[in-house]
């Protein structure tokens, strides 16, 4: 086996394990690259900091646990910037794992003061998908007679004056699926709509920014992490940025190794063809 | 009739919906409501039904003792033992949220980030420059890696705008193609539909 061949059939497990540490080492011990911030984020950011103190948004949690690690971090990096601006957040979900993670998000407010059903509340996961949001987004308390923690929405000081989307400033949802069935069914209300997507399906959602139906869009883990730059904040996402990178590298450096073995292998039969010939 | 009556609910569901969508029209507000109000219902239902058939396979499976009867074993035990702590505990308790906290959330995040894994393997095994059109997707998808991610720009400052544009312009170019030909191939689709053209959705062939 010559050495193009050899360098075409690394075996498996070293890949695995120079990607586990390709993660690990920037994670334990950062680069500290600096991270610029894209005009999606930028976008993104102006349209949230618009908001005014006492405004209401509803923020949909449309995040598994799976996919937790690319939109997570921007959900938490997003409701930080609302607290701070004193905007209240009505919470919805349309994944089974919406309800759980919304009281994670709300835990550390609600323990640092934030009164629960004035600065926020979580009606829960609402089963059903784009029927969901169709439905709570028409008529709130219908669709949701209760939230998470069993009290009646018609007690809840924050729904007062919410009936439908159309009552509130600003809809974000932060989803792994994809963006369309939230386009479908919140653009009739005439409301501000900003999404976080995963990197992966965020591609898809760029023709709604370019067409002006989203007003903002982040994307995946850099998305979260230059909004936490923006806010001079730094969490999760700026964390993770350097292991990215390095994993990006090493994906790269895989990429053209194996067509360096690729072509040199194909040259050498080449060759050799043609001298049998 | 077992045919005809489906096809009618359908299409009298449906073209209300549609109707409603495009048209104000006060009198069919709250009919619509109404019938968008059933679709969570039914998608309730349809989760627990989903859980009455996963169960029913797994106790087949059990009882046939197949090669893999441990795995539906240990799926049943999971699906009681975090149903029934949620529902007599609360979501709340210890034993739920250990369940949740400790095996779910652990376990599902591991599940996605074994992808990665798998993508850095895949990239090393079939992103091969055989012949134009790979060649195109093996450089656009380098661009686009070493420009979304920060050391892409400190290794040459023209990689973010590159990638931008990538995404910007080729990419909203051909996603936009396949969202308005998705969206006229459901219009398509949605009208065979209400109309009993196609009836595969109750179980037999279009006519």
């Amino acid at each position: 086996m010559d050495f193009f061949e050899k360098l075409g059939k690394i075996d498996t497990r070293i890949i695995y394990v120079l990607f586990i540490l390709a993660i690990l080492i920037p994670l334990v011990s950062p680069l500290g690259l600096p991270v610029t911030v894209s005009q999606h984020t930028k976008q993104t950011y102006e349209v949230v900091n618009s908001l005014q103190p006492g405004d209401t948004v509803i923020i949909d949690i449309g995040i598994s646990y799976s996919g937790a690690g690319d939109v997570l971090p921007q959900a938490i990096a997003v409701f930080k910037h609302l607290m701070s601006k004193d905007v209240k957040v009505i919470f919805t979900g349309v994944q089974m794992d919406s309800s759980k993670i919304i009281e994670d998000l709300i835990k550390p407010y609600e323990e640092a003061g934030k009164e629960y059903g004035v600065d926020f509340c979580n009606l829960g996961y609402l089963a059903g998908g784009e029927n969901a949001i169709a439905a709570y987004a028409r008529d709130l308390k219908k669709a949701y007679p209760l939230d998470f923690r069993r009290n009646s929405t018609d007690t809840l000081p924050i729904l007062e004056t919410v009936n439908s989307a159309k009552d509130v400033n600003m809809f974000i949802f932060f989803s792994v699926q994809n963006a369309d069935m939230y386009v479908r069914q919140i653009t009739e209300y005439q409301v501000p709509l900003v999404g976080g997507l995963i990197a992966t399906i965020a591609p898809q959602a760029e023709p709604y920014l370019h067409a002006g139906q989203l007003k903002g869009m982040l994307v995946g883990l850099r998305g979260a992490a230059e909004y936490e730059s923006m806010m001079g904040s730094p969490g999760i996402g700026l964390a993770s940025m350097d292991a990215q990178s390095i994993a990006h590298l090493l994906i790269v450096f895989f990429i053209v190794i194996a067509n360096i073995s690729y072509l040199g292998t194909q040259n050498k039969t080449r060759s050799r063809k043609e001298a049998s010939q | 009739m077992k045919q005809i009556l489906p096809v009618i609910v359908s299409a009298v569901v449906g073209f209300l919906l549609l109707i409603d969508f495009f048209l104000d029209i006060p009198a069919l507000k709250g009919p619509a409501t109404e019938v968008q109000d059933w679709g969570v219902i039914l998608a309730a239902f349809a989760l627990a039904l989903a859980a009455i058939n996963l169960v029913g396979f797994h106790i087949r499976q059990i009882s046939r003792k197949s090669v893999d009867s441990i795995h539906s074993l240990i799926l049943l035990a999971g699906l009681f033992a975090t149903a029934l702590s949620g529902i007599f505990m609360g979501t709340d308790s210890v034993v739920f949220d250990f369940i949740f906290r400790s095996i779910y959330t652990s376990l599902a995040a591991v599940f996605y980030a074994m992808t990665a894994f798998h993508l850095a393997s895949a990239s090393y095994r079939a992103f091969r420059l055989k012949n134009p059109l790979s060649a195109a997707l093996i450089v656009s998808g380098v661009l686009l890696m070493l420009g979304k991610a920060p050391i892409g720009e400190h290794i040459w400052s023209g990689f973010p705008v590159i990638s931008d544009w990538i995404t910007g312009v080729v990419n909203v170019a051909g996603s936009r193609g396949i969202l308005i030909s998705t969206a006229i191939g459901s219009v398509g689709m949605a009208l065979r539909v209400l109309t009993g053209i196609d009836r595969s959705y109750l179980g037999a062939g279009s006519e």
